[in-house]
């Protein structure tokens, strides 16, 4: 397929089990245990393996649930349905990989009311300069396109699923 | 002229110098003249390794504790030889930035950046004081620890 200027992976939906939507990313697992390689992942439902090959700009074999191309930033904010978390992420921040099993589990849970989006800021760095982002992992909740709440650093699931509702009860 | 390769010499690791070489021409025998510039040795381990060194020393030195998840320190330590691989310096893995030259030229970001040295905050998780919910007991990490994390990225 074509490379667009811009890639995402994103995870929508019904995910049965844990499992990794960006090439840095592993199947979930509990801390001080081990990481489990790619391709050890227990296949789950909706999954399927990437057996592309490799896009401009991404890594190879990836496990995603669902993966979309955008010619831009603005297209998906322009054309997604719900509010969007965006995560600001670099493959080598520690904290950015501690938060990918809990973003797995927040966008499983907030399926209905949210859709994760994950930005890597080493591969796009127009769209972080855009959004002044400083730490990673940043996160943005956007709404109709804009905005609309923002926040920095790791926290667990509980605590960002709290964010993402406080955000999104606010009335515009 | 110094040399500005730090060279050392094989018996009993006295410094090189050029100028006081043998009188006798080239060394020999058990004389061992060992050349090290900046990722000489395949890059990737000598940063890796100065930088687990460089944390592990930190962390003492500044009374902070890697964290209980340790995949989170082997990988910003290999953000940061990572970075100064490609920088000169070990810039903080864990921000973005409009101009990664011009950070390293300033300083303020190179590891252990001055909010760290300031008021022991690293946003890395990499140097956590005691009282943080994230801290562990350890403050150590070998290199295969850090190797085996990071080698599914």
């Amino acid at each position: 397929m074509p490379m667009a200027a811009f890639n995402t992976a994103t995870a929508a939906g019904a995910l049965a089990s844990p499992a990794p939507r960006r090439p840095s990313a592993l199947a979930a697992r509990l801390p001080a245990a081990r990481w489990v390689p790619l391709r050890c992942s227990p296949p789950a439902l909706g999954l399927r393996r990437g057996t592309a090959p490799s896009r401009r700009g991404s890594a190879a074999l990836r496990v995603e649930a669902k993966k979309q191309s955008f010619s831009s930033f603005d297209e998906l904010l322009e054309k997604s349905e719900k509010p969007l978390l965006v995560d600001f992420y670099a493959t080598w921040c520690g904290p950015c990989q501690y938060m990918v099993p809990i973003l797995q589990e927040v966008s499983e849970k907030l399926s209905d009311k949210i859709q994760v989006v994950k930005i890597d800021t080493e591969k796009y760095t127009s769209i972080a300069n855009r959004y002044r982002i400083e730490a990673l992992p940043t996160f943005i909740i956007f709404k109709d396109g804009k905005p609309c709440h923002r926040f920095e650093g790791a926290l667990p699931a509980n605590q960002l699923i709290e964010q993402i509702e406080n955000a999104l009860a606010v009335t515009k | 002229m110094t040399s500005t390769v730090a060279a050392t010499v094989g018996c009993g690791g006295l410094p090189f110098r050029p100028s006081s070489a043998s009188p006798r021409g080239r060394p020999r025998g058990r004389w061992v003249v060992r050349a090290q510039a900046a990722g000489a040795d395949g890059s990737d381990d000598k940063s890796l390794e100065v930088m687990r060194k460089f944390s592990e020393q930190y962390a003492r030195r500044s009374n902070t504790y890697f964290c209980t998840d340790k995949t989170v320190t082997a990988v910003v330590i290999k953000g940061l030889a990572d970075h100064r691989d490609t920088l000169g310096a070990p810039l903080c893995p864990c921000r973005h930035y409009d101009d990664k030259a011009a950070e390293v030229a300033q300083g303020f970001w190179n590891c252990p950046c001055v909010p760290m040295r300031e008021r022991k905050e690293c946003h890395c998780m990499l140097f956590l004081t005691p009282d943080n919910d994230f801290a562990g007991q350890d403050q150590v990490i070998s290199l295969e620890e850090i190797k085996e994390a990071t080698s599914k990225f």
